[in-house]
């Protein structure tokens, strides 16, 4: 054989081994396992922590919040959803309780063009309740079941739409006038005023109990957060106009 | 133009068997030396438990598959501050691995006015940019129609980012998540440009390119992805194609669907419900 192609042979197996020995200790062992690609890399992936854990690791230590949840309209919301992500809690520290709720809340809830219909959306101006920052929506509602004056129901079928809507009971018949005065009432007392579960009974009331009651209230001789802030604006004749209302209805427990 | 056979022939015949010989040799010993000394072992390693890549996980058992129904979105994005808070994403008005998209329709216009919650005026109601929500920008207008849209990686079958990347930093698994290699990534970001979807971003802080991998150290432990875990209203499902009993399998099945941008080829594996075709 010709020298010259002996010393292009012996270049070329000089190279090829560099080549094999340049591949074995650069490339990743694990580099062609599975494809063209570093087959650890999908370990390493595997590997991170999760951060959120899930209602049923809230559940261990928190089970009288969680089974309450558990029964309310709520119960799509998960814990993580409004607390932040549990990572190692508690040995990490707490979990922040939000206490901006009127914000927190109006995420989900204001009501917004986009939004389906079946999520339940307030007008924030219109709200009942004038949040003016002094109130909070906690003030009224439980977070962990929110639907006011109502019992948490049972677990029926997966949240389907929401049940909480075609609860409503059929409107009374009363003048344009009352439908507004008595909005911000409805929601704790009941359209018929027999709602006692978290707040006074009404129907039946003495009038002129309601009368004194509710100027006491405006003019903060009797405190009550929410009751300061919804009469806060009401005149003389609202407040004898809402007496004679709740004082004519039907007296009762709630059935 | 006739071709003369040259004195030559031979000769380079012979010159092309001995050198073919020759490279068959060096490449298939070397080869085999290089593999006995440390491939192997390691493949054996990782092959030594029968799944990969975890103990209790088997992704040959497993095909994920995404599905969003943008009828029950109501665009309050704790999908997209969950995303960030489990994957480290910067905590700003730029980076992103999944976010939603808002289009609505005035009355008497044709084209849909699309924003997301990183537009100024979004991140100006929220009041930072490391809290999302969507400003009632349109609540005095006359809206006809308005729907939100979750967007995030497709998972592609037939991945463009994979296709363009030079180092194999970027691939898909074998239960259908593409994931990247941080490691190997030189942050050239052709993958960035590749991505039809705009699902890639580069993450500075790492230089190197980043996306949604369906929150891959959580399925693998079973868990759902955080998206999945925290959307109040069920407008995210996730589950595995190989369960006939799943939940996206039940998505699939009891809806019509699609994909955005068909016409690439790239067949994403996130199956959408409920949008227009002007959303892409």
């Amino acid at each position: 054989m010709p020298a010259h192609i002996v010393r292009l042979l012996v270049l070329l197996a000089a190279f090829l081994v560099m080549a094999v020995a340049a591949r074995n200790y650069v490339l990743d062992p694990s580099y062609y396992q599975f494809g063209d690609y570093r087959g650890d890399a999908v370990i390493e992936e595997a590997s991170y922590p999760p951060q959120f854990r899930g209602p049923a690791y809230c559940q261990a230590c928190h089970a009288e919040r969680h089974a309450e949840w558990t029964l309310g309209i709520h119960r799509s919301v998960k814990c993580e959803v409004c607390h932040g992500p549990a990572r190692e809690h508690p040995v990490d520290g707490p979990l922040p309780k939000p206490d901006n709720t009127i914000k927190l809340c109006t995420v989900c809830h204001e009501a917004m063009p986009g939004r389906p219909a079946a999520q339940p959306q307030i007008v924030i101006a219109e709200h009942p309740v004038p949040h003016d920052g002094a109130l909070q929506c906690l003030t009224c509602h439980n977070p962990h079941s929110p639907k006011i004056g109502g019992r948490a129901e049972p677990v029926a079928t997966e949240a389907e739409g929401t049940p909480a809507a075609a609860e409503t009971p059929a409107p009374l018949q009363i003048s344009k006038r009352l439908v507004v005065l008595t909005t911000p009432c409805t929601p704790c007392h009941g359209a018929d005023g027999r709602n006692s579960a978290m707040s006074a009974a009404l129907a039946g009331s003495e009038r002129a109990v309601l009368d004194r009651k509710l100027q006491e209230y405006r003019s903060g001789a009797l405190e009550h957060q929410v009751m300061n802030a919804v009469t806060k604006a009401l005149s003389d004749e609202d407040i004898a106009d809402l007496a004679e209302h709740y004082a004519s209805l039907p007296g009762g427990p709630t059935q | 133009m006739t071709r003369n056979p040259s004195k030559n022939k031979s000769g380079r015949r012979t010159f092309l068997r001995t050198a073919g010989k020759a490279l068959a040799g060096a490449v298939g010993g070397g080869a085999l030396l290089a593999k006995s000394v440390a491939q192997d072992e390691h493949v054996a390693g990782n092959k030594a438990t029968t799944s990969f890549p975890t103990e209790d996980y088997d992704w040959t058992e497993h095909r994920w598959a995404y599905g969003i129904d943008a009828t029950r979105c109501i665009g309050c994005l704790r999908c997209v501050e969950a995303c960030k808070a489990e994957n480290g994403v910067a905590k700003d008005a730029h980076h992103f691995r999944t976010w939603v998209e808002r289009y609505v329709y005035l009355e008497g216009e044709e084209k849909a006015q699309v924003d997301s919650h990183s537009d100024p005026q979004n991140i100006a109601a929220s009041g930072s940019e490391s809290e999302y929500r969507f400003d009632n920008r349109y609540k005095d207008e006359k809206v006809t129609k308005a729907f939100f849209v979750p967007k995030m990686c497709n998972q592609c079958q037939h991945p463009t980012c994979v296709q363009v990347c030079p180092v194999g930093a970027t691939f898909r698994t074998e239960d259908g998540v593409v994931l990247i290699d941080e490691t190997y990534c030189i942050g050239c970001e052709y993958c960035v440009q590749a991505c039809p979807y705009g699902a890639r971003y580069f993450n500075e802080e790492t230089r190197t390119s980043d996306k949604c991998n369906w929150c891959y150290h959580r399925i693998t432990k079973g868990l759902l992805p955080a998206c999945v875990e925290v959307c109040p209203v069920g407008a995210r499902i996730f589950g595995d194609l190989n369960d006939p009993s799943s939940s996206i399998n039940e998505f699939i099945d009891n809806n019509r669907i699609h994909v955005l941008k068909p016409e690439t080829g790239n067949a994403p594996t996130c199956f959408y419900v409920g949008i227009d075709k002007e959303v892409s």
